[in-house]
């Protein structure tokens, strides 16, 4: 993955090249918001990493800008500001995620994964199907088979499992699932995610050879292998 | 309305006004200046009628004893009884003869010594009226009484004229300046009044207005500027306190994260033996980064304003619904039963998130706390014409009335939630600092058994 990290505290800048490079990508860096502008628009990129804050232009802007020349690629905000207000304008601007400083690495790789999947594959919105691993989920009848055996599901489950499937081999993290099944954003209290899981897990792995969610410790769950 | 407003309010100032000190004190001087005016009135008038009597009986005695009885029964038959419209009434009494008959009301006593007050009820047929009379007696020799009497009842009406017009003028003066000085005063409770509004309004809304000095009389103008110097003070400490919050998160979390980055980047180069140590550093790591966490927006959302009229609609019945589902099977596990229901009310203005997230501590709380078998009932209904009321009442242990106020307070924790249940002791202070939030009101009541947790917001405007 080509990504254009646009920061300019450079110890958070470091950290989050060192963490690209250890997952094999290739991250360019710009220091302020007209630099990263220019950079952004002077190549093609498969994600941007903004900060909200940056000299010269802020990070708004410039996501702002993108999106109004119809430049689509996945941006995820890296931001200090954590009130509900500063994340919903993130997001209404046109950003695709939004991550408080300070993050774990797991959070940021996660997260950039993930909206550089909701892109990447071209049409991807049109499957009405999703397999893997054994596992099929319609879509369009909610129906889902496993070697063939059809396991009735809770609405919620259901939407559990089509997340998981869509980020099928990728870490997904409690608070995305929270965001994206539930569409809360807040800090669960104790284990809330981890029972929906175990419970899905009941239905879909119980009886079966191997299990199709695994459990990332202290980082969240994956849909089959990595 | 706006004036039949201000004149009840004025009303009701000077009804306060009235049964002020003030007012009191100055009724008490006015009545003590019309208790010693009528005293020296009525003393000075018995002094001089007095003096007059005996003057009369002096001279009468002298020419008396220098000029004989002859001289005396001439000035006292030319001047003598007399008929009402004189003053004065002088008789001679022979103690020897009957002379009952010349004065038939005029009654004394042999023994008094000073003048005595009767009621002259006069001797002839023209007089319908009682007269006040003072008269003295002094026997010139002892055989022969001289009586001087005066009537007084001219004197004695005019003084009663004059007291009665001073008691009015002063019952006047009075009234007077009570309505004037409450007018003052309501004048000056109005300034007062409009700034105390004006100050409300700020505090509620935006911290950032400021009172405007041109619009209050002269005199309340110290009041808006000292107003305005205290409004500059809050919104100093505020930006205080959030430069510390801000400080916290800085100089906390980012070391803190970038320690539990290491870890995870050593996780992979450590001897199997030490990984699940370094899962428990990582899992108290998140311990740790979720209390600054939750601290930080504590802070802030105490720190910061309140939700403002044009805020986004929530609906809470759909805000429950989604926790409840999200607890369902926490519950479930706990062998607690969550038992939802809600009328359909209006919607309050409101984030999703922080109202979510509120729930989830109230009902985690009450899950947490009640034993398998158990109950929580959760409802949502219309509390009076501007309010909806959450109710989440649990059959577990509850908490006694005398902690009941300290559970808000950050990092408290109750004894069972100590020895048995894990957590920071934020969640119930972050519950009130949302409620604050949304302007409303968090209460912790007794379920008998178990603890209800009430939450009353006002309706979305």
């Amino acid at each position: 993955m080509k990504v254009l990290l646009i920061e300019d505290d450079s110890s958070v800048a470091d950290f989050v090249t060192s963490e690209l490079a250890i997952k094999g990508h290739n991250c360019e860096r710009a220091s302020t918001g007209t630099e990263g502008l220019l950079a952004a628009n002077s190549a093609r990129w498969d994600a941007l990493i903004v900060d909200r804050m940056l000299p010269k232009l802020d990070g708004l802007s410039i996501i702002k800008s993108l999106r109004d020349k119809g430049d689509l690629t996945p941006v995820l905000i890296l931001s200090a500001l954590g009130e509900v207000d500063d994340r919903v304008k993130g997001l209404q601007i046109g950003a695709d995620d939004y991550l408080v400083k300070p993050f774990s690495s797991e959070e940021l790789m996660a997260r950039l994964e993930a909206i550089h999947r909701r892109l990447a594959p071209l049409g991807a919105d049109f499957r009405t199907t999703l397999e893997a691993e054994g596992l099929r989920l319609d879509l369009i009848s909610q129906e889902v088979r496993r070697a063939g055996r059809i396991i009735v599901l809770q609405p919620r489950e259901y939407r559990l499992l089509e997340y998981l499937m869509r980020n099928a081999g990728k870490i997904v993290t409690r608070s995305m699932l929270l965001e994206n099944v539930w569409g809360y954003h807040f800090d669960p209290q104790t284990n809330v995610i981890d029972v929906h899981i175990s419970r899905l897990r009941q239905k879909i792995d119980r009886g079966f050879d191997y299990p199709l969610v695994h459990t990332v410790r202290g980082a969240g769950y994956r849909f089959g292998d990595e | 309305m706006m004036n039949s407003s201000l004149i009840i309010a004025w009303v009701l100032t000077l009804r306060v006004h009235l049964l002020s000190r003030f007012s009191l004190a100055l009724a008490a001087v006015g009545g003590l200046l019309f208790i010693v005016l009528t005293f020296f009135s009525y003393s000075n008038l018995y002094t001089q009628l007095n003096s007059d009597i005996h003057g009369r009986i002096q001279f009468l005695s002298e020419v008396y004893h220098n000029h004989g009885l002859e001289r005396l029964t001439d000035i006292v038959a030319r001047q003598g009884y007399s008929d009402d419209s004189a003053d004065v009434l002088y008789f001679l009494e022979f103690k020897f003869a009957d002379t009952s008959a010349l004065a038939p009301a005029v009654v004394y006593r042999e023994t008094a010594t000073g003048p005595i007050q009767f009621l002259w009820q006069g001797l002839g047929s023209n007089t319908d009226n009682d007269h006040k009379m003072l008269a003295e007696t002094k026997a010139l020799n002892p055989g022969l009484m001289l009586t001087v009497g005066r009537f007084y009842q001219k004197e004695f009406d005019a003084i009663n004229y004059l007291i009665g017009n001073v008691a009015l003028v002063i019952a006047v003066f009075w009234l007077g300046a009570m309505v004037t000085t409450s007018v003052a005063t309501h004048r000056a409770l109005m300034g007062t009044h409009r700034i105390s509004k004006e100050l409300r309004a700020i505090m509620r809304q935006n911290l950032e207005r400021r009172l405007q000095p041109e619009t209050v009389t002269p005199y309340l103008k110290d009041l808006v500027d000292v107003g305005n110097e205290m409004l500059e003070h809050v919104a100093l400490s505020l930006q205080g306190v959030r430069s510390v919050s801000d400080n916290i998160a800085h100089d906390l979390r980012t070391p803190l994260t970038r320690l539990r980055n290491k870890l995870t980047q050593l996780k992979p180069q450590v001897p199997r033996e030490y990984e699940s140590t370094i899962d428990e550093l990582l899992s108290d790591c998140d311990d740790l980064l979720g209390s600054f966490n939750a601290l930080l927006r504590i802070s802030m959302l105490e720190a910061g304003s309140q939700i403002r009229g044009d805020a986004k609609k929530v609906s809470l019945r759909v805000v429950l619904q989604d926790v409840v589902d999200m607890y369902e099977p926490v519950a479930h596990d706990a062998g607690v039963l969550l038992d939802f229901q809600a009328e359909y009310v209006d919607q309050i203005n409101g984030e999703t998130d922080l109202l979510g997230q509120m729930f989830a501590n109230i009902i985690d709380n009450a899950i947490k706390f009640t034993a398998s078998g158990g109950l929580i009932q959760i409802r949502l209904e219309r509390f009076g014409p501007e309010q909806l009321s959450v109710s989440i009442a649990d059959s577990g242990i509850g908490i006694p009335q005398a902690e009941r106020k300290q559970v808000f307070r950050r990092f408290y924790r109750g004894e069972p939630s100590r020895s048995e249940h894990k957590g920071h002791g934020l969640g119930l202070s972050l519950v009130q600092a949302i409620a604050f939030y949304h302007r409303a009101n968090v209460e912790l009541k007794d379920n008998n058994p178990g603890l209800r947790v009430e939450v009353y917001f006002p309706l979305a405007i």
